[in-house]
């Protein structure tokens, strides 16, 4: 039996899910329809915090719960959706945005509804030409239908989106760098408390949700938050789009329930390695998540057990390492990709990241030192917990893992023989 | 100022001013979508960007008079974005992915290519200024590696004689990706200052 779990993109490659009328045909936009004529914003944010849905961005924190830290007091909300996929390995809500744009739409305005939300903003990465075009045909037919704007479906409820494109910057992806982004500004993260709930966009209490995250709503409102519940691992539920890439026979996103085990994610969904090839790691959560190894492939692919083992699920994005992977300069892409993204705001993140990636080339261009990898092993360390965002924190763990399992690799260079 | 560069200054000063009398309308609709009119500082820089191939100084001013922000809160802000150049570039951007599910698959050859077809690195436009590439952090499309972009239009499954095709077609005229305006001839580099990575 397959492991695949197609909710969220079942029927794309099958039906042109762009076209309103297709997507209606699939049950489309009627539980918007449902929620905004029979239920109450309370009853939407009810059945997403029993769904026990976590945050699909990233950070995995329960969507119901986030939600619930907004104040009632009087002041307008946003709903914002975060379309700044830009987590290294992750391909996820690009996919979503270009193949079911009116999902994704339905998405944000359940959310925004489910908020008490009269103006929601999906914030997509400058990158996203093509996607941006499709999502606002998708929204100008979804204006036509008479499902976005003013008095929606007779209610009296009025509820506006904004497609708001970045223009290039990893750190936007960050939901206070995204705020600030959205207002203008350069996408630095803000100092937290205060938290978007309390003040967001604007100043005013704000929810930034991922798109597959907005996007799962409609599913758990049509099947149930108990059918959503019900799926995988108590406390990591529901289904999940893994982005699998690097050394496998069929990268793609595959939709799997949660607590599906990496070793059936990359044998079964993406067709295992190469021919001749052996395994030698996986990135399992993005850039930001350390490498995990042969002894953990039979763990389950959810929250809680991969960050119990050191790593996390992050946005669902794998990258499968086999044995022709050179971990030297595997570390050094990575590395450098978090020195060139960061703001420059906090010391350690802007310092440390430069300084390791300095290392990190000499050792590639054979000038490399013994001392150097002492000096790696505490870089990144007396980085970490240290800055405004994650960013800093995200620096080490993957150099750290592959320097603790691979480091004849790097002393293979030092000595002359990388 | 001799009186050649005067008379250019004098034509810029005309076109510029045609630019932004057909823009504004548009800006108007823009600055109308927000709560707060500083959010249309980057969809406005990118319009002007659309048009002139580059953020000029004048849409830098244009953009801080219709949102009533000082000129250096809005080159500020732009010098935030990659991709906002704030100096002219080539009409054709080429930006290949050098970051991890990339770089495993390949990345190094078809940037390798790049550069020895245009004979350009990392930042740089073609003398003709046809071209400029750059080396760009994650595009995800990772299940597609080696990716690259063409002024932002999505090329897959890359190797280096699919880029030797690329850069024939574009030379010859026959690519299919629309090429970037240019309103100025770009130097070298984009970048304003040395250094970055």
């Amino acid at each position: 039996m397959s492991v695949l779990m197609p909710v969220l993109t079942a029927g794309i490659g099958e039906i042109n899910l762009r076209d309103i009328d297709l997507y209606r045909a699939q049950g489309g936009y009627r539980q918007l329809e449902r929620a905004l004529t029979t239920l109450k914003s309370a009853d939407v944010q009810e059945a997403v915090t029993r769904s026990g849905l976590r945050g699909r961005g990233g950070a995995g924190f329960p969507t119901g719960k986030k939600w619930s830290f907004l104040p009632n007091d009087g002041r307008p909300r946003y709903m914002v959706c975060n379309c700044d996929e830009a987590e290294p390995g992750t391909f996820k809500d690009h996919l979503l945005l270009e193949e079911t744009p009116h999902q994704v739409i339905e998405g944000i305005l359940l959310g925004a509804y489910g908020i008490g939300s009269h103006h929601a903003f999906i914030y997509i990465r400058g990158e996203f030409q093509r996607g941006a075009e499709i999502l606002r045909e998708a929204l100008e037919q979804a204006r036509q239908a008479g499902f976005v704007g003013k008095n929606l479906f007779n209610t009296g409820y009025d509820l506006e989106l904004t497609i708001h494109r970045g223009a290039g910057a990893y750190i936007c992806g960050e939901e206070t760098g995204l705020l600030n982004s959205l207002e203008g500004r350069r996408g630095e993260p803000r100092l937290k408390p205060p938290f978007p709930a309390l003040h967001g966009l604007y100043g005013m209490p704000t929810v930034v949700n991922n798109v597959e995250t907005l996007a799962s709503i409609p599913h758990i409102l049509e099947r149930g938050a108990d059918w959503f519940a019900k799926i995988g691992p108590v406390h990591s539920p529901g289904v999940k789009i893994v982005s699998i890439s690097g050394h496998v026979r069929r990268p793609g996103n595959y939709e799997v329930p949660l607590g599906t085990t990496m070793r059936q994610l990359i044998d079964e969904c993406a067709g295992g390695l190469r021919e001749g090839r052996r395994f030698a790691g996986v990135q399992p959560g993005g850039a930001s998540s350390a490498c995990l190894f042969e002894e953990h492939l039979d763990l389950s692919y959810d929250f809680d057990t991969i960050a119990k083992a050191g790593s996390m699920i992050g946005s669902g994005a794998m990258v499968v390492f086999d044995d022709t992977t050179d971990f030297v300069k595997a570390a050094y892409v990575i590395i450098r990709f978090f020195a060139h993204e960061s703001c420059g705001q906090c010391t350690p993140c802007r310092e440390s990241g430069n300084w390791i990636m300095r290392i990190l080339r000499r050792i590639l261009d054979g000038q490399g030192r013994l001392d150097d990898i002492a000096t790696l092993r505490s870089a990144g360390r007396q980085m970490t917990g240290l800055n405004l965002c994650a960013l800093g924190d995200s620096v080490e763990p993957f150099l750290a893992s592959v320097l603790e399992r691979y480091e004849e690799q790097f002393r293979a260079y030092i000595i002359g023989e990388g | 100022m001799s009186e050649t560069s005067l008379v250019a200054a004098q034509e810029r000063t005309t076109t510029f001013a045609a630019l932004r009398k057909r823009l504004d309308p548009e800006f108007d609709t823009l600055i109308a979508q927000y709560e707060d009119s500083r959010s249309a500082l980057l969809p406005i820089i990118t319009r002007f960007q659309e048009e002139e191939g580059y953020v000029s100084s004048e849409a830098i001013d244009a953009c801080a008079e219709l949102l009533q922000l000082s000129r250096s809160v809005v080159e500020s802000t732009v010098s935030f974005y990659t991709l906002l150049f704030r100096k002219p570039v080539g009409r054709y951007m080429l930006q290949v992915c050098r970051n991890l599910s990339c770089s495993i698959n390949g990345a190094d050859e078809i940037m390798e290519r790049v550069r020895e077809r245009l004979g350009i690195s990392h930042l740089e436009t073609t003398e003709d200024g046809l071209f400029s590439y750059e080396e760009v952090e994650c595009l995800a499309a990772c299940d597609r590696a080696p990716c690259m972009q063409v002024n932002l239009e999505f090329l897959f499954d890359l190797t280096p004689e699919r880029i030797d095709t690329l850069v024939e077609q574009i030379r010859a005229g026959t690519c299919t990706v629309p090429a970037r305006a240019q309103t100025q001839v770009p130097e070298r580099t984009w970048r304003l200052a040395p250094g970055g990575h």
